[in-house]
């Protein structure tokens, strides 16, 4: 096992948008550039909730001006919205056309403000000019601008500004050209990405990173092998540790980080990234393909995930293996043909929760040469469309790095890891099967509810609620996911902790969203 | 009665005694929890939600108050088949029965409850007495024995419930009015060798009826640890043979759980047959439940 420091190491590829890199800090969002006008592109619209063609950063255009059609724009204004909150530095009114050739089509006196994103209601003045004789308003020339550095008054921290016309005489009619806003702060978003190169194939094992994320900011890291057609895989951002997830083994990889803020003063920071890799490799190749690719929905199917493997001289070899995207019951595993039973050869554990099958070869039957391995049992398909990956792991390598590198598993081709299942399953949800009755909490952990949910395409809760026979909810358990097999648990104890008193409950297990068909009712009791 | 019509006055200053009296033993009264309940009323008091604490119309009462079967002057018998949750798959069933019978030293009474569902059967037994000891007011006590069988497990336990019923008397011409308390579950531990027992906490109950012109009106609040219940139940003559019933409930604990009742009552010689539906707003997806009952005066 090795370490890659990509802060230690200039032969990582690093490309970022506006995101910056400082020797002390880290990657961090760059700065807003000061003469970048944020508000180009953004929304503005009159005091009747109109959009007025305000913020487009063109004023040679007549059709981007906006002119009063009336004689009285006293008290008329504008908004704009810059779509987050920003630190505004400076506000500019560039006059339209027609008062570039008509001087008269100034705006006589005005008024700027600003609100924070859930503050629309409360504004708050930056510059007031009473009486205005520029054809350009910008609040940098302008003595009533509140918000200079040295004698701010007034947080200029908003999303929405309010240019206010607050005078008129006789000439009224006002032409309006562009509104400009500058700001200063962090960039609201940017990424990173780190593009490294291994001298020979590797499996890459832990992805370890620290990171600064203050409130208002968020951090996000992706990972992905350097193949193009593939799609960024998320390490999970609060862990600060993951595994990688691509295809293996590979000889180089790609790490993203997502940066994002929502004030305009702090920003994340990206301070280390380590990748763990190993260069023993569990297999040279390891290539997986199921059959069938078309079963019935809602039945029981015997499946057969076969995995063409190559294990060179050096090699840990294959003892552990893992299929992603299916809870399988393993009748058994042919290795080039040869059957292996349950028990004696092998074991294994399925969960219908994460979709997932591991499988644990006994030490006398390590993969250690090139073969097929072929991994034979039952499967109840439930939605549309399934993708059954596979990875590979080796105890030894466990036991001498102290947790399990898998390495993840190739397509035999583009389809070979696809089951469609079709048909239609007869209801939305079964009956349910409860493990014990009575259920004592002080001899056995917990009562499971059993049942499959099937015709669910997309994702929704499952809740099992629990009452006792004065009406009074006692507990109720909550489960996210779509058609599977369900086992939901209850371990006896009430919504404040405390184990229920012996007696006959009621319980309901409800699909939400579904209505009637999506619920089932029963009782069960708790005697001890 | 021996009551005279145009006491209210004293009937009045009577209530408040009774009132502060009952605050004060509702304070000495510590909370405690209990999970499930073992129901013995029939079809009568299911009608009136349960508020017959204070009811001297029926044997039923015995199953909320021990006092009023003093006053209840005739023997009789009482039985109630009932279906609970009618929404389940395998809905849990309720019998009971309930016996009074007059004496010249008082009213001895008998309850005998039953609650089974899929792998759990529930029992419930009272036997108790009753008397009048002056004309405002009568004493009764019981004890009661409940218990459970779940198969390989079962337990059950004595408690014991007192309750008296007072005479308030005529406060108008037409209305008259009686109060009634209990103290019920005396004696019941909530934990064996640190774990629940599954019994029910003592539980004070005080109730008030309202009669007149054919009407009867009950309302019964019950404190049981740190739940409380609202019960009210109103009955009225059709016909002098046939009775509807109107009654609600309101059970408070971490959820709040409200339930509708409705019934009917037929008297034909000295049968009374009775039907009572119930339904609850708040857990109205189990469904509703139906009792039968039938009983026999002499």
């Amino acid at each position: 096992m090795a370490d890659w420091l990509w802060n230690e190491d200039d032969a990582a590829l690093l490309i970022t948008d506006h995101v910056r890199l400082t020797s002390d800090v880290g990657l961090e969002l760059d700065s807003l550039p000061p003469d970048r006008n944020v508000a180009l592109g953004e929304v503005a619209k009159n005091d009747f909730g109109q959009r007025v063609p305000l913020t487009d950063g063109e004023i040679s255009l007549v059709a981007s001006e906006w002119i009063s059609n009336t004689p009285n724009v006293f008290g008329r204004y504008f908004t704009i919205d810059l779509g987050r909150n920003r630190a505004i530095t400076r506000v500019r009114m560039r006059p339209g056309q027609t008062a570039l050739n008509q001087p008269e089509y100034y705006v006589r006196g005005y008024r700027v403000e600003a609100a924070l994103a859930n503050e629309v209601d409360i504004w708050r003045l930056l510059a007031e000019e009473r009486n205005n004789f520029n054809l350009l308003i910008d609040t940098e020339l302008d003595s009533t601008w509140r918000v200079l550095s040295e004698k701010e008054t007034v947080s200029r921290v908003g999303q929405h500004v309010r240019f206010t016309i607050t005078r008129q005489d006789r000439s009224n009619w006002v032409a309006l050209g562009d509104i400009e806003v500058y700001a200063e702060g962090f960039e609201h978003e940017g990424s990173a990405v780190l593009k490294w190169s291994f001298e020979e194939p590797v499996n890459v094992g832990r992805v370890r990173w620290q990171a600064e994320v203050s409130d208002e900011t968020a951090f996000m890291l992706y990972a992905k092998d350097r193949d193009d057609t593939r799609d960024w895989i998320t390490l999970y951002p609060m862990d600060q540790n993951g595994l990688f997830g691509g295809a293996e083994p590979n000889i180089g990889i790609e790490i993203l980080g997502e940066f994002t803020t929502a004030n305009p003063f702090a920003t994340p920071r990206w301070q280390q990234l380590e990748v763990e890799y190993d260069r023993t490799l569990v297999a040279a190749s390891a290539i997986g393909s199921v059959l069938p690719n078309l079963v019935d929905k809602g039945k029981n199917t015997e499946v057969t995930y076969s995995i063409e493997v190559e294990v060179n001289d050096g090699n840990y070899g294959i003892d552990r293996i893992v299929l992603d995207g299916a809870a399988m019951d393993v009748e058994h595993i042919l290795i080039d043909g040869v059957s292996f039973e349950e028990g004696r050869d092998f074991s294994f554990s399925s969960s219908d929760e994460e979709a997932q099958t591991e499988i644990y070869l006994k030490p006398f039957n390590t993969v250690d040469r090139d073969a097929v391995v072929q991994i034979v049992g039952q499967v109840l398909f439930l939605n549309e469309s399934y993708e059954i990956g596979f990875r590979v792991g080796n105890s030894l390598q466990e036991t001498s790095d102290g947790y399990l590198n898998w390495q993840n598993g190739l397509k035999k081709t583009a389809g070979s890891w696809s089951v469609k299942a079709d048909g239609q399953p007869g209801q939305l949800l079964s009956t349910v099967e409860l493990s014990q009755r009575p259920f004592s909490p002080y001899e056995k952990d917990v009562l499971e509810f059993s049942f499959v949910v099937s015709n669910l395409n997309n994702p929704t809760d499952v809740v099992l609620s629990l009452y006792d026979l004065s009406g009074n909810r006692v507990r109720s358990v909550r489960q996210n996911g779509s058609a599977r097999k369900y086992t939901i648990r209850w371990d006896g104890k009430s919504e404040g902790g405390q184990t229920v008193d012996p007696g006959l409950y009621l319980y309901e297990v409800e699909v939400r969203g579904s209505g009637d068909k999506g619920r089932r009712r029963g009782t069960c009791v708790v005697a001890y | 009665m021996g009551i005279k019509a145009g006491d209210g006055e004293h009937a009045l200053s009577r209530i408040r005694a009774w009132s502060i009296s009952w605050i004060l033993v509702w304070c000495a009264v510590q909370p405690t929890f209990a999970a499930f309940e073992v129901g013995g009323g029939g079809a009568y008091s299911s009608a009136l939600a349960g508020a017959l604490s204070t009811s001297v119309e029926s044997v039923e009462s015995v199953w909320f108050n021990p006092a009023p079967s003093a006053r209840i002057g005739t023997s009789s018998v009482s039985s109630t088949h009932g279906t609970l949750w009618s929404g389940l798959e395998e809905s849990p069933s309720v019998h009971s029965v309930s016996g009074a019978w007059v004496s010249r030293w008082g009213t001895v009474q008998v309850g005998y409850v039953t609650l089974r569902a899929q792998g759990w059967d529930e029992k419930g037994l009272l036997v108790g007495g009753s008397r009048v000891l002056s004309p405002r007011f009568a004493l009764g006590a019981q004890v009661q024995r409940n218990g459970w069988d779940a198969g390989r497990l079962a337990r059950h336990h004595w408690v014991g419930n007192v309750g008296f019923i007072y005479e308030a008397g005529w406060l108008t011409r037409k209305t008259y009015v009686r109060f009634s308390g209990v103290l019920a579950n005396i004696g019941s531990s909530l934990r064996n060798a640190g774990r629940r027992t599954g019994q029910r906490p003592r539980s004070i109950t005080v109730g008030m009826q309202v009669m007149g012109n054919g009407r009867v009106g009950n309302v019964d609040w019950r404190l049981e640890a740190d739940r409380w219940e609202l019960r009210a139940g109103y009955e009225s003559e059709l016909r002098d043979d046939l009775m509807v019933r109107l009654g609600g409930r309101l059970y408070v604990a971490e959820t709040v759980n409200r339930t509708g009742h409705a019934g009917l009552g037929y008297e034909w010689r000295n049968l009374r047959f009775d039907y009572a539906f119930s339904h609850s707003y708040d857990l109205g997806k189990f469904g509703a439940q139906h009792r039968f009952g039938v009983g026999y005066v002499w």
